[in-house]
């Protein structure tokens, strides 16, 4: 029988203890997730994978903080996005990063040619997505990549579900409206 | 329902909420059943649940290393993470004694300085040396007949 994980609280309350190895666990649950919205945010690899580290010992440093109220998933997501946000403001030029050649494209044709149509396809959206303001891309990711609803968005940005709502629209008629363009 | 003129479509917002099921009951019927009769809208709703299936391969993407045991090592070079302080009024208090002392020492000082300007007590005004050309007997002058220039002291 497969053992049930222990809830994200378990491993935070550890955590909060000073207990590296549950602190790990919440690592390990979340690394991919974190490190996909960072990459999406940044553009390049190799940033994504300091930046994220960088998010992860902020959220340890900031654990004495966290309430139980709060979902451990929202409250790591606001600090990686101001980690992603600041690393941006930063520097001010996002780098287009386009898939690796080897990149398998899930659920797509299995001939080489349907391949290398569903891949043309993912590189489009990953331009029209990196030609989105910050503030809109963001919003993007969290809600088609890691399906987050519409106040989970707002916990997580710190901004109303109104914001949220509209923000999204816009966001979403600009990668259309690109698409279009593109006929893709 | 009532067809609606292009003008009075659903804004992109909504049909974006309906694609994300964030709409109510009645509003979601509403939406769904005008952008099933409405070309535009139609084509809009279309458009936006192809874009959520486009999206789908990216969330494929992962960092290729465990970062889990580097954090760790990291972390086992900072410690265990502190608690917030939680500092109560008479810490607040204290915070504000040195501008306190400060406003207190400029107090002081004006009022020692207005009570000079208005009683004039202890106060001598210094006379310039180069007052001395209007005395009665300018310097090195003859004082001639005057008692005054004899008076002892003088």
């Amino acid at each position: 029988m497969a053992q049930i994980e222990p809830a994200d609280g378990v491993w935070v309350a550890r955590s909060q203890q000073g207990d590296r190895e549950a602190f790990g666990m919440l690592v390990r649950r979340y690394q991919d997730r974190v490190y996909r919205y960072i990459l999406r945010m940044v553009g390049s690899r190799d940033e994504a994978l300091e930046l994220m580290q960088e998010a992860f010992i902020k959220a340890w440093q900031a654990l004495p903080g966290w309430r139980p109220e709060a979902q451990f998933r929202t409250w790591l997501f606001s600090i990686a996005s101001n980690t992603a946000t600041d690393s941006l403001r930063r520097r001010k030029v996002v780098e287009f990063v386009p898939l690796d050649e080897d990149y398998d494209v899930p659920g797509e044709a299995a001939d080489p040619a349907g391949q290398l149509q569903a891949k043309q396809r993912l590189r489009a959206l990953e331009a029209a997505l990196n030609r989105l303001p910050d503030d809109q891309r963001e919003i993007v990711l969290l809600r088609e990549i890691e399906d987050m609803s519409y106040s989970e968005i707002s916990a997580a940005l710190g901004i109303s579900e109104g914001t949220v709502k509209s923000r999204l629209a816009r966001a979403r008629e600009a990668l259309v409206g690109h698409y279009r363009r593109k006929d893709v | 329902m009532k067809d609606r003129t292009p003008s009075e479509c659903p804004r992109t917002e909504q049909l974006s909420a309906l694609v994300d099921g964030e709409l109510a009951g009645a509003a979601r019927a509403e939406i769904a059943d005008h952008a099933g009769s409405c070309p535009l809208c139609g084509a809009m709703l279309r458009d936006l649940g192809e874009l959520r299936v486009a999206f789908r391969p990216l969330a494929a993407a992962r960092p290729g290393v465990d970062l889990a045991s580097l954090i760790e090592q990291r972390l086992a070079a900072r410690g265990r993470p502190a608690r917030p302080r939680r500092y109560g009024r008479w810490w607040q208090a204290w915070q504000l004694l040195p501008s306190g002392l400060a406003a207190a020492g400029v107090l002081t000082a004006g009022v020692y300085l207005g009570a000079l300007l208005t009683a004039g007590a202890g106060a001598t005004a210094l006379r310039p040396a180069a007052m001395a050309m209007f005395d009665a007997v300018a310097p090195g002058g003859l004082c001639v007949g005057l008692p005054s220039c004899y008076a002892p002291g003088k």
